[in-house]
C-alpha cells in the first residue's frame, strides 16, 4: 500500500504562473503516482463560505474523489462539517454530515441536523 | 412535605420508565430541585443499571455540590453543555463537557459512545436536562429535529430515556410539540402528591 499526502496542492502551485501550467502539473503528479498504485491525499484551501472545491478551480476535475471540510455557522459557534462530492466509480452518499475531532475518539460524523437557522 | 414528594416522584418515575421506552415529565421550576434528588436517590437504589445524566440547566460542579456523593456514584456518566461556555474550565473523568449547547451533533455522538461502552445486557437510560433549556440556546426547529433524532437513536440502541420540561409561558407551544414524542408524559402538579 502506497500513500501520499500532499498538505496543499494551493502551496505546491502557488509559483506557476498559469492556469495551464498548474493543470498540466497536477495531471502529471495524479499519473505519476497512479502509474506507481500510490493514492494521493491533496488538500486544497477555499476560502470559508464560499462555493468552490478548490483554489484553482483545476483541482476537482483532476481528483478521483472530493471531499469538502467547511463549517456552518450556529448561534455564533461554528459546527464542522464533512462532505462527499465526488467519488469516482464508487457509489456514495453526498449528505453534509457534522464532524467532530478529539483526542478521546479521533474523528467522528454524524447526520448534520438540518432546521433552518 | 418535601420527603413525601421525593417518594412519590421516585414511586412515579420507577414504574413509567420501566414500563416506557421513553417518558417526558412536565414540571414547574419549584418542583424541580426534588424531582432532582428523586431521580439521584432512584439511580443510587439501582446500580445494576447505566445512567447518562445530560445537564443543560446546571453545571457538574453545581450539581456535584449540591448532591455531594454523586461524583462518586459508579453507575452515571455526565455530559455538561454549559461550563465550557460559561467559561468553566473544570475537568472530571465522569463528566464530559461540550463546548457549546448549540453542538448537537456532539452531544448526540457523546451519549452513544458511553452507551456503547456499557454492556448490552444491562439496561440503559438517558436523562436529558431539560427540553426547555435546549430551546433557550438554540432554535426550538433544531431542538425538534435533535430531538426525534435521539428518541430514534435511543429505540434503536434500547435506551430509555426520560426527558424534562420545565413548564414557562413562551416555550409551551414548543414544548408540547416535542414532549409529545416521548411514550408516557409524567405532569407534576403540587396535587402530584
Amino acid at each position: 500500500m502506497k500513500r501520499l499526502v500532499i498538505d496543499s496542492i494551493t502551496a505546491l502551485c502557488y509559483r506557476l504562473q498559469t492556469k495551464e501550467m498548474i493543470r498540466d502539473f497536477i495531471f502529471k503528479l495524479g499519473s505519476s503516482l497512479a502509474a506507481m498504485k500510490c493514492t494521493t491525499f491533496l488538500t486544497s484551501e477555499v476560502p470559508p463560505r464560499v462555493f468552490q472545491y478548490s483554489q484553482y478551480g483545476i483541482e476537482e476535475f483532476i481528483a478521483d474523489g472530493i471531499i469538502f471540510l467547511g463549517d456552518v455557522e450556529r448561534k455564533g459557534d461554528l459546527i464542522r462539517t464533512f462532505q462527499v462530492i465526488k467519488l469516482r466509480g464508487q457509489a456514495h452518499s453526498r449528505t453534509k454530515l457534522a464532524m467532530s475531532i478529539s483526542s478521546r475518539n479521533g474523528v467522528e460524523l454524524a447526520p448534520l441536523l438540518k432546521s433552518r437557522e | 412535605m418535601a420527603n413525601t414528594l421525593i417518594d412519590s416522584l421516585k414511586e412515579r418515575i420507577s414504574k413509567a420508565i420501566t414500563v416506557n421506552q421513553s417518558v417526558g415529565i412536565v414540571l414547574p421550576g419549584n418542583n424541580y430541585s426534588d424531582l432532582i434528588q428523586a431521580f439521584f436517590e432512584y439511580v443510587q437504589s439501582k446500580p445494576e443499571d447505566a445512567w447518562v445524566y445530560v445537564t443543560i440547566t446546571k453545571p457538574y460542579e453545581n450539581i456535584v455540590k449540591q448532591f455531594g456523593n454523586i461524583s462518586e456514584v459508579r453507575n452515571i456518566k455526565f455530559i455538561d453543555c454549559i461550563s465550557r461556555a460559561a467559561g468553566i474550565s473544570t475537568v472530571d473523568p465522569n463528566c464530559i463537557f461540550i463546548e457549546s449547547p448549540t453542538m448537537l451533533e456532539k452531544l448526540g455522538l457523546e451519549i452513544i459512545n458511553i452507551f456503547k461502552e456499557v454492556d448490552e445486557k444491562v439496561n440503559k437510560y438517558l436523562l436529558l436536562d431539560s427540553l426547555s433549556t435546549l430551546i433557550i440556546y438554540n432554535d426550538p426547529e433544531i431542538v425538534t429535529e435533535f430531538f426525534y433524532h435521539l428518541a430514534n437513536k435511543s429505540r434503536a440502541r434500547n435506551i430509555h430515556t426520560i426527558s424534562l420540561a420545565i413548564e414557562e409561558e413562551e416555550v409551551d407551544r414548543y414544548l408540547n410539540k416535542l414532549i409529545y414524542l416521548n411514550d408516557k408524559i409524567l405532569k407534576v402538579r403540587d396535587s402530584f402528591i
